[in-house]
């Protein structure tokens, strides 16, 4: 019991610190390079998604946020992973759907001076944590079903990396 | 030849407050973020090889091959005001934690003192020795929220590995650069919470150069 408790203090602890994105930019490429000589960049694609969800959904049963409201929880993300938020956050609402367009100019796993050849969107992982901070959500409340995807990345030659949240009620 | 005999009093006070201003202008990301995004990643990894051991060894590998070239970088190229690491690098082998500490910080910020211990440095009559970095007790940047590893599931390998070659190979390049008498033998974790131990710890060993 001592043991848990003292990792749960710990990682609460290092919820709060943060490290230069050096470590990142060092081995995300490889990562993505790796997973997509090994199962093709399709395949990849849904590994990089599950990488970002499953550290996500870990973290936020960490920090636990009380936040049931999309445009602050993804402020929230933000501010927890990259002590940043995000340039723009756009809400386009229509008849039957909502959808929340996330810019981001200042990405924390792309390089734009990385090429990774026939990788396209290597921020897809984000998508994964956001997917997960929906999922966080609607457990809590009520929010219908929801589709999150990556649609621009700066590793691609957009001038910006964006991230898109579409909820269907 | 490059670099300084002994760090200076006021070299030394430079760099405490470089490294305070390189650590509030970087590009930051949480430290438990990075740490369950790479046991996720490792995850992936394992499902594709086939096995833990193997799969820390392919990624340490890969990390190997990077992180010389983003330590070349640091070394040459200006990270603010015009001014490279390398002006925080002594021929010094006493300098050596001080520096050791300098970049911690750099990384890590004021919080490193919650994460890790005061570098020390052990060096022999011979003039060989050893670098050792250990985390504060069960406070390991890497490992604290890997909750699935067993002792025996790592068999042969390090989940530590990572940090330690990235110390590794800084010291490796600086001395090449500072044209130093010394190599390194070996940069290693030698303690791992995983593992059992009560702490983490990173060993890098060195010898002179053979004349």
């Amino acid at each position: 019991m001592f043991e848990l408790d003292e990792k749960t203090r710990i990682m609460k602890l290092h919820s709060r610190i943060f490290v230069g994105n050096l470590l990142i930019k060092m081995y995300y490429p490889n990562v993505i390079a790796f997973l997509s000589k090994k199962v093709g960049f399709e395949e990849a694609k849904g590994r990089v998604f599950r990488i970002g969800q499953e550290s996500a959904r870990d973290m936020l049963k960490v920090t636990a946020p009380k936040i049931k409201n999309i445009k602050t929880m993804v402020e929230y993300w933000f501010k927890l992973m990259w002590h940043a938020k995000p340039s723009k956050i756009k809400v386009k609402k229509e008849k039957d759907k909502t959808i929340y367009e996330i810019i981001d100019k200042k990405c924390g796993v792309c390089d734009p001076e990385t090429e990774l050849e026939g990788v396209k969107m290597p921020c897809i992982s984000i998508s994964g944590y956001l997917d997960a901070c929906m999922e966080y959500i609607s457990k809590i409340s009520d929010i219908g079903s929801y589709k999150v995807q990556t649609v621009k990345s700066v590793a691609m030659g957009d001038s910006y990396c964006e991230h898109h949240i579409e909820i269907t009620r | 030849m490059p670099g300084v005999n002994k760090l200076s009093w006021l070299r030394k006070m430079l760099i405490g407050l470089g490294k305070k201003i390189y650590y509030r202008k970087t590009e930051k990301v949480n430290v438990l973020g990075v740490n369950l995004m790479l046991r996720a990643v490792i995850r992936q990894y394992e499902e594709l090889i086939g096995n833990l051991q193997d799969a820390l060894n392919e990624f340490q590998s890969q990390v190997m091959i990077t992180a010389d070239e983003v330590i070349t970088n640091l070394i040459h190229e200006p990270l603010m005001m015009g001014v490279s690491m390398s002006y925080a690098l002594s021929r010094d082998i006493k300098d050596g934690p001080f520096t050791i500490q300098a970049l911690i910080y750099g990384m890590i910020g004021k919080d490193y003192k919650k994460t890790f211990e005061y570098p020390e440095l052990v060096l022999n009559e011979d003039q060989t020795g050893k670098f050792v970095i250990r985390t504060k007790g069960a406070s390991c940047i890497l490992c604290s929220g890997v909750k699935d590893i067993q002792a025996k599931d790592l068999g042969n390998s390090n989940y530590g590995n990572i940090l330690a070659t990235l110390f590794g190979t800084i010291i490796r390049q600086s001395w090449n650069y500072l044209e130093t008498p010394y190599e390194l033998v070996e940069a290693k974790e030698t303690k791992c919470l995983l593992r059992g131990d009560p702490y983490g710890e990173i060993t890098i060993s060195f010898k002179p150069k053979a004349t």
